[in-house]
């Protein structure tokens, strides 16, 4: 009986399979291929990460538009992006990107962390796809290179910890004691050594550190961080450094709410994006500085304003940080094929090779020729709910720092 | 008389697996390419996985909720050796990492099976909790990072260049570990292991060493788990802590419990159906684990005994059908109790 029920078993399977066969979408029809340029957009679209992923593909869509709209890249070919969601997952990314080949895609943007980044950088490179790591900020991922298609323009999070490092010393000199919340990964924890290094070489002596707590990046709630960070009695010659970010600075923020925690630290530093999180809150999030690649209202260059006005258009909201990012990898791609003269993969990586751009902020990136990273800068703000500003958050005391030499 | 049954040196020596996998290799080519290929070669791997599961889960009766440490202790065994030689055979990695798990999951079970039954589920837990920290807290494991590369793994004498290469290489490797616990559920062994399942007490008293019995089986199911975690790595080319969550464990129980743990066939189907209705699922719908998650429900809720039990309950239900002028047999009682024996206890 078991020996019939296998073959049945077997026999559903291969049936199964037939069925796979007849519904699988085949590889398109490529016919419009020396006007169309399609580029794939790799992004966790759905779940934990999936707001953050909307805008940060928003800002590819955006920059295609605004490209195809001026006659396509070199007036050559239009933009056809075609989005796939790699559902955080690094197996399903190394699927993914086998999708997009499928597409006759050969050019790529996306990856949202470091594991994403390797994975869709090693699947494409089967392939010989081009693929921009335009999210991740890892510094073991570029400089060399993980794979030779692969390129990175996420800040790195040394310059990003930097940066806000040196803007803290600069504007609160008199905190004494900083607390000290962090995702446990290496890039999280390394942001705190890195800014508190930063503070203490522009301070002149050695910054004290109070509670320190380092929470999964799964963490849903964190009462108990809250309750030891409660206990340290008097705030006010205190900080509180976060390198958290998405769900978890929300959880963070709505659980310590009722604590009063929040309102008693002297100043509340943050390295992950806080843009999604503070609009969120709906006018009342609670002032961070924060450091990233980008804030619309810390530039006032054509480019930023043009971009910030197509972004509203299409979405009624600014963009982030993560939709510059989009912006400027689709924008890379763009003049990298244009220097080319092809979109022909080989070719576009040659052309990416120490190509330089200007961003919206302002600032020039330069892609490394040996490192494949595009150091394009960083920039500091103070972000606050305010009813009044555009989605509850005022963008306060900018400093847009350029990519050192 | 079924075929097999009329060549009992096939049945005997588990040729038709081997044959079934080699017309699997050759098929499927034929059939899918791209992204679908990928899918199937991942399937495989989970093909494996689950069967090396239901060694634990089905055949001996031990419930782990850590099968993810062994699959992922497997991926990080071959990241580490490639790193150390990337000149290394890939075979040799794979015995390695084999070997590795097996040896771990003897250790850690002679501890953890002084506990059972829920106890025993939990330090399995806890084990798996305990490595993913350590890839976190150990410098030489990257952390977040994790490993790259894989790809570059040699088969061979060379890398495996393309997809279609990778889909063979899974296959046999996969094929050889499927037979061979073919072979052990056929075995004296086998047999032991399901007799403590059935009853520990009664194995006992018929000189079966259960303790032992049940060790075997963990480091076996924790060796081949980490054969298919190691394949996984390869094919993605990259490793990372993702690989010792408590999804991975959970996934593969549930790929066990949808094909049923009653027949050998069970978990090789739970996996396909599991890997190809997550990727169907997210080409269909935005939220695709939702419904991956309700459509696995309603089978387990529709088909108890997974879907092995399913040509069983449809020929019990056929014969439960009066012929005119014949009474209806009783609504529950002898026939169910009858249909669960032939569903359990014939193999």
């Amino acid at each position: 009986m078991s020996k019939n029920i296998s073959r049945g078993a077997i026999a559903m399977t291969m049936a199964g399979a037939l069925l796979l066969g007849a519904c699988g979408g085949g590889s398109d029809d490529s016919g419009e291929a020396s006007e169309t340029v399609k580029i794939g957009v790799v992004l966790p679209f759905t779940g934990v990460q999936a707001t953050i992923a909307e805008l940060e593909g928003q800002g590819a869509r955006v920059a295609a538009d605004l490209i195809n709209a001026d006659g396509g890249v070199d007036g050559k070919w239009k933009i056809e992006l075609v989005e796939v969601d790699d559902q955080l997952d690094p197996g399903r990314s190394a699927t993914v990107m086998r999708d997009l080949n499928d597409q006759d895609v050969s050019l790529a943007i996306g990856g949202q962390t470091s594991d994403l980044c390797k994975s869709s950088a090693e699947a494409s490179q089967r392939f010989n796809m081009t693929f921009i790591g335009a999210h991740c900020t890892s510094p073991t991922l570029v400089d060399p290179p993980i794979t030779p298609n692969f390129f990175m323009i996420g800040q790195q999070m040394p310059d990003l910890a930097d940066a806000i490092g040196k803007g803290l010393a600069e504007r609160y000199p008199d905190i004494e004691t900083w607390d000290v919340v962090t995702y446990d990964v290496e890039a999280m924890r390394q942001s705190w050594d890195v800014a508190k290094a930063s503070m203490e070489e522009e301070l002149g002596r050695t910054i004290e550190v109070g509670e320190q707590y380092a929470v999964p990046v799964s963490a849903t709630t964190m009462r108990n961080e809250i309750s030891g960070l409660e206990a340290t009695g008097d705030k006010s010659k205190r900080g509180l450094f976060l390198g958290i970010y998405g769900a978890g600075t929300t959880s963070f923020i709505q659980q310590a709410a009722p604590t009063g925690l929040i309102d008693q630290y002297g100043v509340i530093a943050q390295t992950g994006v806080y843009w999604p999180t503070a609009t969120a809150l709906d006018g009342t999030a609670p002032s961070i500085y924060n450091v990233h690649d980008y804030f619309y209202a810390c530039q006032e260059t054509e480019e930023n304003t043009a971009f910030v006005e197509a972004f509203e258009k299409a979405t009624g909201e600014k963009p982030d940080t993560g939709a510059y990012q989009g912006y400027v990898a689709i924008k890379l791609l763009e003049a990298a094929i244009t220097k080319a003269g092809s979109t022909d993969s080989a070719e576009v990586q040659k052309a990416l090779e120490g190509i330089e751009i200007e961003t919206p902020k302002g600032t020039t990136m330069t892609v490394g020729k040996d490192s494949h990273h595009g150091a394009g800068g960083v920039t500091t703000a103070t972000l606050v709910g305010d009813p009044n500003a555009p989605q509850g958050v005022a963008i306060d005391d900018c400093t847009v720092v350029p990519a050192k030499k | 008389m079924t075929v097999l049954e009329r060549l009992p040196l096939v049945s005997r020596s588990g040729l038709h697996v081997l044959i079934g996998f080699a017309a699997v290799a050759m098929v499927m080519p034929l059939l899918f390419s791209g992204s679908q290929l990928f899918t199937w070669t991942t399937a495989l791997a989970w093909v494996l996985f689950a069967t090396a599961t239901s060694v634990l889960f089905g055949w001996t009766g031990l419930l782990s909720f850590g099968q993810a440490a062994f699959f992922g202790m497997g991926a990080y065994t071959m990241a580490l050796l490639y790193e150390r030689d990337p000149e290394m055979s890939g075979f040799v990695m794979l015995v390695v990492a084999a070997l590795v798990a097996g040896v771990v999951a003897a250790l850690f079970a002679l501890f953890a099976l002084r506990t059972s039954g829920a106890e025993f589920a939990i330090l399995t837990l806890v084990l798996a909790q305990v490595l993913w920290l350590l890839t976190y807290r150990v410098d030489w494991l990257n952390g977040e990072e994790g490993f790259h590369g894989l790809f570059g793994v040699k088969i061979l004498g060379g890398p495996l260049t393309s997809d279609l290469q990778l889909w063979y290489y899974t296959t046999a490797v996969v094929g050889v570990c499927v037979w061979l616990l073919w072979l052990l559920s056929r075995s004296t062994a086998g047999q032991a292991m399901r007799a403590v399942r059935d009853d520990p007490w009664r194995a006992a008293a018929l000189g079966i060493r259960v303790r032992r019995v049940q060790v075997s089986a963990f480091a076996v199911s924790a060796a081949f788990s980490a054969v298919a975690g190691a394949l996984i790595a390869q094919g993605q080319g990259v490793v990372s802590p993702g690989m010792l969550t408590f999804a991975i464990s959970g996934e593969i129980l549930v790929a066990c419990l949808i094909g049923g743990t009653s027949k050998f066939i069970g978990p090789v189907i739970g996996a396909v159906v599991l890997i190809w209705s997550q990727t169907l699922m997210s080409n269909i719908f935005h939220e695709s684990n939702i419904f991956v998650g309700l459509l696995l429900l309603v089978i387990v809720i529709a088909l108890p005994g997974g879907f092995v039990s399913l040509p069983g309950r449809l020929a019990g239900r056929r014969r439960r059908r009066p012929a005119k002028g014949e009474s209806a047999p009783p609504p529950s009682g002898a026939a169910t109790a009858s249909d669960d024996l032939v569903e359990e206890g014939v193999r």
